[in-house]
């Protein structure tokens, strides 16, 4: 036990670190380095660098040294729990990670409670009705939702409640947890792990069903509700706690898109503004944060899954 | 509707089937391809069985013709498309659905309906090319992972780890943000060295880099589901029933591993086809996907993203084509998984 769990959290360094080495290399092979995106800039302005001046920021920057050395300087500040600083506006990364952490922390526990309070319900509804319309109406439901990306569903849903039914503004900014646009943000994010949560959901209950403890425990009278939660949904449920950590991929999946068209401050749109500017410091601290989320809630999974289901353990 | 109904026929389809072949193994096997025929005709096969539950269910049916309208008009949509995707009309700028402009004109003059044609080539194209690289990638590695045990199996397992801790948005966004110089030096040099018409546009760039960049997100979820199936299948009473009675390594794989693999596997194919068109659209989204002019359906999107209040149809008609595209394909993979899996879409 504590061998296995020693092994999987040592497991995690090099994992993290070959991550960071790829994505820094992406930025390292990349065509467009951050000082090229800044000449964009400035001239934009009508301040005009020259050659010279553009080899001069890259060497200020260390942007053309070797690889290595890039990475090995980069680690190094990582280890002493620094970010580094924006290529273009030199102000320093973590305080801007900082500041998006709340936003997409608090935008992930409201998808976080889609799933639980809606997707688990709708699920068990629709295994206990199997077969039924209602169970082909959640199960297809859910399944159109989560094909549709939320770049599309976004503007679908403005032309739909702005331009022809008129019940909304346009959610922009961050209003806080109790704002109704902070429910529509929710809700188009959780579309994707919601359909998840409910086929999950609805095959665990079917399998857990067909137990001859079931048919006993319904056997002796219990009542049908108790029979649900008692016996069948608490064994049911074990396995979709595993799948919390695919909740990183598709909150990031849908958070880049949204956080774009409704401004929301969280790290969605800090990826998609390092993204456009290259801003390779920007976009290493948003993965390094994503990639340890997913690795950390994995973990945690591991780690939870023996207390929940005895019959799992790790020699 | 679904047609969840005849599931027990599905099961006892394949348990015959299983039991059959099983049995003509250990006859002589001049007579077996014979009465492996034999065996198929008296019993609804795998494949008949699943093909019949797939045409009752009327959701997925249409999902198929989603899938062959998409793939039709990847092929041939460039030409039946009325206008090309680049011809602008200065006269009739930013026009509603008109007899001339079945869906309207963008913001340039230029065609929705070409423009959505010719999109669909840009996914079509991405999401097979892509879909057959990861397949073929991800198949490999698993099958290595699989047969090879331990060092092999620990690094490619940790590649996984690796590859699906990033969000696969982010990674696939940078990739597709690194590639593309290399992508079009390399292009450059193949046009000067080989002198075809096909290097000589930059068109082709654009796709390789999207390409590229959806294959390396895909592959483990492939390799993942190779290596498993092959894993738990080689433990099956029925190959080790096959291993006892002395059939050989290959005939084990073709007879037994690759039918009983291949169900999941083209469900997945078929939610990694909508995926990869998605992401396609997402990545041009993004501005890092295909570049204008050429058409995509997500820059189409992106493009006309701030005259939405003035012209809806110009981001709603790329949009809703996204949406029925994703839809109909998924609904079809859905089907196929009740078609191909019975035994887990009834569990």
């Amino acid at each position: 036990m504590t061998r296995y769990l020693s092994m999987r959290v040592l497991i995690i360094i090099p994992t993290l670190f070959a991550t960071l080495m790829i994505v820094f290399l992406l930025g390292y092979l990349g065509p467009i380095d951050p000082v090229t995106i800044l000449r964009t800039q400035w001239a934009a302005q009508g301040v005009y660098l020259n050659e010279e001046e553009v080899a001069d920021l890259r060497s200020q920057y260390g942007l053309d040294r070797p690889f290595h050395v890039q990475f090995g300087t980069y680690m190094g500040n990582l280890l002493q729990g620094k970010f580094g600083y924006s290529f273009l506006d030199a102000a320093p990364i973590w305080p801007r990670i900082k500041r998006a952490l709340p936003v997409s922390g608090q935008l992930a526990l409201g998808v976080l409670a889609i799933m639980t309070f809606i997707g688990i319900p709708l699920g068990m509804l629709a295994a206990r009705f199997h077969n039924t319309v209602l169970d082909y109406t959640i199960v297809s439901g859910s399944l159109f939702f989560w094909s549709i990306p939320p770049y599309v569903l976004v503007p679908v849903i403005l032309i739909i409640t702005v331009l022809w039914m008129d019940i909304m503004n346009v959610p922009r900014g961050w209003k806080g947890v109790w704002h109704p646009s902070y429910f529509v943000a929710a809700a188009i994010i959780s579309t994707r792990s919601l359909a998840g949560v409910i086929r999950q959901t609805r095959g665990g209950i079917l399998e857990v069903m067909q137990n001859d403890y079931v048919r006993t425990a319904r056997a002796k009278g219990l009542n049908e509700v108790i029979v649900m939660a008692r016996h069948v949904a608490r064994n049911a449920l074990i396995p979709v706690v595993t799948s919390l950590g695919l909740l990183v991929d598709d909150f990031m999946w849908g958070a880049v898109f949204l956080e774009l068209a409704f401004n929301l401050p969280g790290l969605g749109r800090l990826f998609q503004q390092g993204l456009a500017g290259r801003d390779f410091n920007m976009i290493n601290g948003v993965v390094l944060f994503t990639a340890g989320m997913t690795m950390a809630l994995n973990l945690i999974v591991d780690l939870v899954y023996p207390i929940l289901d005895p019959r799992v353990a790790y020699d | 509707m679904r047609a969840h109904g005849n599931g027990s026929i599905g099961l006892k389809g394949i348990a015959t089937e299983e039991f059959g072949m099983a049995q003509s193994e250990s006859a002589n096997t001049a007579d077996l391809a014979l009465e492996l025929e034999a065996q198929e005709m008296k019993t609804r096969g795998l494949w008949s069985d699943a093909f019949r539950r797939m045409v009752r269910n009327r959701l997925s049916m249409a999902g198929f013709f989603v899938f062959l309208l998409l793939v039709v008009t990847a092929f041939f949509g460039p030409y039946l498309a009325p206008y090309p995707y680049m011809l602008q009309n200065l006269d009739r700028i930013a026009e509603g659905p008109s007899r001339d402009y079945l869906l309207g004109t963008d913001d340039l003059g230029r065609d929705m309906l070409s423009r959505i044609m010719w999109g669909a080539r840009t996914a079509g194209l991405v999401a097979i090319i892509s879909t057959v690289f990861s397949l073929v990638l991800g198949m490999l590695l698993g099958a290595v992972a699989a047969y090879s045990g331990r060092w092999a199996d620990w690094l490619i397992g940790r590649a996984i780890d690796v590859t699906m801790s990033i969000p696969q948005l982010l990674f696939a966004s940078l990739m597709a943000a690194t590639f593309r110089k290399p992508v079009a030096d390399w292009v450059d040099s193949m046009y000067e060295a080989t002198g075809l018409e096909f290097f000589s546009t930059p068109t082709y760039v654009d796709l390789i880099v999207v390409f590229g960049a959806l294959s390396l997100i895909q592959w483990p979820a492939y390799a993942r589901m190779i290596r498993g199936q092959i894993l738990s299948l080689r433990e099956k009473e029925f190959v080790e029933a096959a291993r006892a009675i002395g059939v050989s390594q290959r005939k084990i794989l073709l007879k037994h591993l690759i039918p009983n693999a291949l169900g999941p596997l083209i469900v997945l194919v078929t939610f990694g086809f909508g995926a990869a068109i998605v992401a396609e659209s997402g990545l041009s989204f993004l501005g890092v996907g295909v570049q204008p002019p050429q058409a995509s359906w997500g820059a189409m999107i992106q493009d006309n993203a701030l005259s939405w209040r003035y012209r809806p149809w110009l981001v709603a008609v790329p949009g809703l084509t996204i949406a029925i595209v994703s839809v109909g394909i998924n609904f079809l993979g859905d089907g196929l998984n009740d078609a191909l899996n019975p035994r887990q879409a009834e569990s």
